[in-house]
């Protein structure tokens, strides 16, 4: 639904290219050099290359989707035991082709059935398979932005797509602002409305220092 | 009049912040929007900071100009008393050339007045009086009637010569003068006659050798002198 909603509300064509996450994991971590140029050969751009270790935490984050399968603890313990490469790829159709390229999750499989692929060349087993790469286009809007927090996501959304997020998110919470905002007419309503906007924000809690106090008496 | 505060007072601000934060959408829009509300404020201020630096600056260089141009003018009105004083200088050195005009208006008198000098020779004639005077009394005992008459003539020429002489050497002595009274008493009471006659051609020799300008003999000189005594004597 994500996918055709902007497609669809966009009254003209607009150039869009798509985008995906690729990681190299740490077991093939020593064959970076050798799968950036597979990349390059199909066609893809590199638009941004990060190396970094991630801590337990921010593999569960990354992984959320596969929280409760019994797979899960393992990925996280093995995604944080050593430093993987992420890679923002562009190209026509990137998360398919880059999906064929690394070939099926099993590495076993992939010896079997897609010899030339990734996964088989570099892969050892379902675990330990060279790279990872986003499954569907909001999959990789959320991992590059997870990766890459300062990138700018394409396709930017116009007119109603607009709308619809801001009413989604950010209008009911800045209405109740401005409406304090006009009773009180601050000298400084910038200042003002930005304090009022970090202490009412609802996606983070609230701590009442005051309810901590009575609590400890 | 609430919608009217807010688009008044942060229009600009959550028009661009909204948008900004749809080109993002980062995983919390509330605090997105916080933060970027902040850094607007963070801009306006150090834009509003820079502005009155820029307008201070400007102040400054508009004053600098103008005392640059003042200093110029400064310096003009100098040069221009220098040049006054320096004309100043050049009208004193125009005061010699006034001397020299003084020096040259008496000339002037003396050569347009000739009845002047012809009364400025005469007076020091007085003075060759007294030893004319003395000598003519010894030719005139010494000498014949005809000699009388042509050492007249001579002695009236010599008398103009010697006037002339005078006149240029010296213009008159007191002592001088008091000898040549006492030699005139003398002279006027032993010839009263020849000395009117001897005037009257005495007279006319004076003016024709003032034209002439001749050169006689010393005696000659000495007799012509004792001549214009007389003559002198008369006109006084």
């Amino acid at each position: 639904m994500e996918n055709d909603d902007p497609q669809k509300l966009m009254p003209e064509p607009r150039i869009f290219v798509e985008r995906t996450l690729a990681l190299i994991k740490p077991d093939a971590i020593h064959k970076t050099d050798e799968i950036e140029d597979i990349i390059l050969q199909s066609g893809f751009t590199i638009l941004q290359k990060r190396r970094l270790q991630l801590s337990p935490e921010q593999c569960s984050d990354f992984y959320a989707e596969h929280y409760g399968k019994l797979h899960f603890p393992h990925l996280t313990a093995f995604m944080s035991s050593g430093p993987v490469v992420a890679l923002a790829l562009a190209r026509d159709q990137a998360i398919a082709t880059w999906k064929a390229i690394m070939g099926p999750v099993s590495s076993i499989k992939a010896r079997e059935t897609h010899p030339d692929c990734l996964r088989a060349r570099f892969g050892t087993c379902d675990l330990r398979n060279a790279v990872h790469g986003s499954e569907t286009f909001s999959a990789a809007e959320r991992e590059i932005r997870f990766m890459f927090p300062h990138s700018v996501i394409e396709p930017i959304p116009m007119g109603e797509a607009a709308k619809d997020y801001l009413s989604r998110f950010i209008n009911p919470t800045l209405l109740v602002g401005l409406t304090e905002l006009c009773k009180i007419k601050p000298e400084d309503p910038y200042t003002w409305l930005a304090d009022w906007l970090m202490n009412n924000n609802p996606n983070k809690p609230k701590v009442l220092d005051g309810a901590a106090v009575e609590e400890a008496a | 009049m609430d919608s009217a505060y807010v688009n008044r007072c942060l229009g600009v601000c959550l028009a661009e912040g909204l948008a900004e934060l749809i080109e993002h959408r980062p995983q919390e829009p509330i605090e997105y929007l916080a933060l970027w509300i902040r850094s607007y404020r963070e801009k306006q201020r150090l834009q509003e900071q820079r502005s009155a630096f820029e307008s201070r600056l400007k102040e400054e260089k508009q004053r600098l100009h103008d005392e640059s141009l003042h200093q110029q003018l400064l310096q003009e009105e100098q040069k221009q008393i220098r040049a006054a004083q320096e004309e100043i200088k050049h009208t004193e050195e125009p005061q010699p050339e006034s001397a020299e005009q003084s020096k040259a208006t008496p000339a002037d008198s003396t050569s347009s007045q000739a009845e002047e000098q012809v009364e400025s020779v005469e007076a020091p004639a007085d003075q060759p009086e007294s030893d004319t005077v003395k000598e003519q009394t010894d030719p005139a005992l010494n000498e014949e009637e005809s000699g009388e008459t042509a050492g007249d003539e001579e002695q009236s020429a010599e008398i103009q010569n010697t006037e002339q002489s005078l006149s240029q050497e010296d213009l008159g002595d007191t002592p001088k003068e008091n000898n040549e009274a006492d030699v005139q008493s003398e002279e006027n009471k032993p010839e009263l006659e020849q000395t009117e006659e001897e005037a009257d051609e005495g007279q006319i020799e004076a003016e024709e050798k003032v034209t002439h300008t001749a050169e006689t003999e010393d005696t000659a000189a000495v007799e012509e002198a004792g001549q214009a005594g007389e003559q002198d004597e008369e006109e006084d």
